[in-house]
């Protein structure tokens, strides 16, 4: 009996934060619209989220890229198939492996980022003190942050799967001897339209989930330090698990709508 | 003025204010005191607009302001200057942006215009300029709670002023600072204002109008005399050994 509770509970639970979710995005998106616009802190969120994550996504894709492309070359060798190793690296990393891992970090860094210091703001009343000056504090910290996301995550993917594919070159041509033509010419020939497409739709839609995610968890929270720190833990697994969703989707309709595509 | 009428609040299941009814006659300062979690600040947030009462009226300057559309709530927001318990300051921003803060979002003065206003307003607030470029953070509470005051002011000639514990936290020193500071703003401008604290030695320093919210219900409102009189068992236990004194309190003049 109690545990029908608590699973009810829960479920109310996921329901109203889900329809307030949805309502502080629609706002968000309501903000981004109109006047005034914060084009400084735009351009500093921007910076703050393209710039900083650089490092650790560069890292990730090399690491991901060279790990790949070990596993897979010694798999194949055993088919007389190392040509194709250009080919499942294209199709791997630019499909699911670039937007997920840069999705994925990016929501652990920047996600938490952005709920702690709104959260912050709004734990010393900083918040209030912008609706009292006459500012919609949603326009003036959620919708630059949104922009800066929705701007970077696509940039920062592009980039980890450049990086990504020129780790799995170098393991291919130094450690397993292919040739760096043939792997060049595999990776080209998987670069269509479609293996595009889905890369560059998903950190798009993977920007808006951490946005929302992270601002309104941000603007939510509650109970001083302690309930920030709640709520920052919550906002990176919160867009983290949505990722993965989302991302499983995405490549579901993908699949059944542009097949001819890929 | 400010009327609240049969104003209830809830959040939740959490009753946070109960039938309050009071009327502040326009330029008249009142104090507003209290236990700690009786319910000043969320009295001060309504008043704001910053959130809506369950039901009941809260008249500023012969309109109701509750359930105004933003953009009208905003053009009342103008008229009002909130200091925020500890300050509130843009903790991003530097003291100078701070107090600047509002003329640079809503006027097209010109930066060193903006500048010079913000100098003055430091110099009014008793902070010197070498603090302009400093953070909220290097500052310490006194001169933090100084810069809430001149930012409050510095928006547009506020009608009313609303100050949420404005010596919580503060030495004798700079307690003294920061009422005379008030009681300067408040002979002045004659600025409706209100002052909520729950340090009942610092009320008495500020003026002689009370009310006194316990529970989240109005248990007193009235001058000092009647204050000191009250037979009501809160106000009672809420002065304790401060009840005898009273009268030989008086009002901090400013320097
Ligand atoms: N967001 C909130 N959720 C739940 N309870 C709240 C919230 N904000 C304030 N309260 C409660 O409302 C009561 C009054 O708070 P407040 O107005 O801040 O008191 P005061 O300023 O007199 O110390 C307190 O009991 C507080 O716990
Ligand atoms: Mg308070």
């Amino acid at each position: 009996m109690i545990f029908i509770q608590i699973i009810v509970g829960w479920i109310k639970r996921f329901a109203y934060e889900s329809q307030q979710l949805f309502f502080f995005s629609l706002k968000m998106l309501r903000s981004m619209a109109g006047r005034p616009i914060y084009p400084a802190e735009t351009f500093e969120q921007m910076y703050l989220i393209g710039v900083g994550s650089l490092f650790l996504i560069v890292l990730t894709g090399l690491s991901a890229g060279q790990g790949m492309t070990l596993q897979f070359s010694n798999e194949l060798a055993e088919f007389g198939s190392k040509n194709y190793l250009g080919r499942i690296m294209a199709i791997a990393i630019l499909r699911e492996l670039g937007p997920i891992l840069t999705g994925l970090m990016v929501a652990a860094r920047v996600a938490a980022g952005i709920t702690a210091e709104i959260g912050a703001m709004k734990s010393s009343n900083q918040i209030d003190a912008l609706t009292a000056f006459g500012i919609d504090p949603i326009r003036k910290l959620a919708a630059p942050r949104l922009i800066g996301l929705i701007v970077m995550l696509p940039v920062l993917t592009i980039i980890c799967d450049i990086i990504a594919i020129i780790g799995g070159w170098i393991i291919a041509v130094f450690i397993s001897h292919i040739t760096s033509t043939t792997y060049i010419t595999a990776v080209k020939n998987r670069l269509v339209f479609g293996n595009l497409f889905i890369g560059i739709v998903k950190p798009i839609v993977f920007s808006f989930i951490i946005g929302f995610i992270s601002c309104y968890k941000g603007f939510s929270s509650e109970g001083g330090t302690k309930g920030v720190g709640r709520a920052t833990t919550e906002s990176v697994m919160l867009s983290s698990i949505s990722i993965l969703i989302a991302n499983f989707i995405i490549t579901k309709v993908v699949y059944s709508f542009f097949r001819g595509y890929l | 003025m400010i009327e609240f009428r049969d104003v209830n609040y809830a959040i939740g299941d959490k009753q946070i204010l109960k039938h309050v009814s009071f009327r502040i006659p326009a330029g008249e300062p009142r104090i507003i005191v209290g236990h700690s979690g009786s319910g000043k600040s969320t009295i001060l947030r309504l008043i704001l607009g910053l959130a809506c009462p369950t039901s009941g009226e809260i008249i500023i300057d012969g309109q109701n302001i509750c359930g105004l559309e933003e953009k009208r709530l905003r053009e009342i927001r103008r008229q009002i200057g909130m200091v925020f318990q500890d300050g509130a300051l843009f903790d991003s921003m530097t003291v100078g942006e701070n107090v600047g803060y509002y003329l640079l979002e809503h006027t097209e003065m010109k930066l060193d215009e903006i500048e010079d206003n913000v100098r003055q307003m430091l110099g009014f607030v008793g902070i010197s300029d070498e603090y302009l470029d400093r953070l909220p953070d290097e500052l310490s509470g006194g001169m933090q709670r100084r810069v809430a005051i001149g930012r409050a002011l510095l928006s547009t000639n506020p009608k009313i002023m609303l100050y949420d514990e404005p010596t919580t936290g503060l030495d004798p020193q700079m307690t003294t600072n920061i009422i005379s500071l008030i009681n300067r703003l408040m002979e002045h401008r004659h600025v409706t204002s209100i002052i909520v604290t729950h340090q009942i030695a610092d009320a008495f320093k500020i003026g002689d109008r009370f009310i006194f919210i316990d529970a989240g219900e109005v248990a007193f409102d009235g001058d000092v005399n009647g204050l000191r009189d009250s037979k009501d068992p809160r106000v009672v236990e809420f002065l304790g050994p401060f009840r005898k004194s009273i009268a030989h309190v008086h009002k901090i003049d400013f320097v």
